[in-house]
């Protein structure tokens, strides 16, 4: 019997090494290339032939366009605009991993830590360069909340630090558990049905359930990561 | 013959108001259960951070266990107050 944790095992695909660093081509990089390759496909169909009444496909494109640019101008405000590609595609990315993690044999490369990890790295140094650039040595201010006592800064700057630095954190927890307890439960559920027998057929009815509400989870945590990056962007644009 | 309404012009504005505000507060996160999620994730990740900082600090410095113990607290302390922040930006804050 497979355990409900084998479908997030690493497999090497293509070995690769350069001296001591492996870099081989894996389960997770093929997912990953797919899911490039998808937003490609996606937006570069949806727009080969753009009309002002767009059609399915163009609109859907249209669709995570303006979900992206709302959330950006409601969360951001006029100066994230020019952020726009940056989010956008780290929306797209998450969205497409947590989507194609739900095709049956498919490998969901955003249950990995590192993975999420990286991505909210990637976007942790972003902000703070950004915040940085726009501000100068004054961004240390955010490390002390404006109107508190001089002799509380002591305590309250490690706090701050902690809580700046635990960002990266909860993002990328927030992700992979979301993904990598969702798929856990649906495997779970599977197991049950073949060893239920002919009752089995209760969890079947129970896992379509959950696999609706994984796609619904898929979409959330896509849009929840890219909601969270832009109000971290918010806070380095604003320094409040 | 119209039927007069029991409540004034401003009573019925102040309930419309009330009720958007409290619609834009709640479009802050999705819903009660994923804003649970992730204040819980928050208050992990605080003490995680925590715990590493002092980890870190006490390894260099030589104090051990007291890093741990001071980030420890630090930490629970930093996600309090990124709980109490989130509560205080959908309007559920102290003395709002």
């Amino acid at each position: 019997m497979h355990s409900p944790l084998e479908q997030f095992t690493v497999k090497t695909l293509i070995p690769f090494h350069i001296g001591d660093v492996d870099l081989s081509f894996t389960n997770s990089s093929l997912f990953m290339m797919i899911s490039a390759l998808g937003i490609f496909f996606f937006l570069g169909l949806g727009l080969r032939k753009p009309s002002v009444v767009p059609g399915r496909f163009q609109s859907l494109v249209e669709m995570a366009y303006e979900l992206v640019s709302t959330m950006i101008q409601d969360n951001v405000g006029h100066d994230g605009k020019r952020y726009f590609p940056f989010i956008f595609s780290i929306f797209l990315f998450v969205l497409f991993g947590n989507l194609l993690g739900m095709i049956p044999y498919a490998f969901t490369f955003t249950s990995q830590i590192i993975l999420t990890l990286g991505l909210a790295s990637l976007v942790f140094i972003v902000v703070t360069c950004i915040g940085f650039i726009k501000h100068g040595f004054k961004f240390f201010k955010f490390f002390l909340p404006e109107g508190a006592p001089l002799f509380m800064a002591p305590i309250l700057i490690p706090i701050e630090i902690i809580s700046y630095l635990s960002r990266p954190i909860s993002l990328s927890i927030r992700l992979f558990a979301n993904m990598m307890a969702g798929h856990t439960m649906l495997k779970v559920f599977a197991l049950f049905t073949m060893l239920l027998g002919i009752y089995g057929i209760s969890t079947i009815l129970l896992n379509t359930v959950l696999i609706g509400f994984e796609v619904l989870v898929a979409f959330l945590q896509a849009y929840v990561f890219s909601v969270l990056s832009c109000l971290y962007l918010s806070d380095a644009i604003h320094m409040h | 013959m119209t039927k007069s309404n029991p409540l004034s012009f401003e009573e019925r504005a102040d309930k419309v108001q009330k009720n958007l505000d409290s619609n834009v507060s709640l479009s802050v996160g999705p819903s009660f259960k994923t804003m649970a999620y992730q204040t819980s994730a928050d208050m992990i990740a605080s003490v995680l951070v925590g715990c590493g900082l002092g980890f870190v600090v006490e390894h260099f410095l030589s104090i051990k266990p007291w890093g741990m113990v001071v980030g420890f607290f630090l930490g629970a302390t930093a996600g309090l107050l990124n709980v109490y922040r989130r509560l205080v930006k959908i309007g559920y804050g102290f003395g709002k």
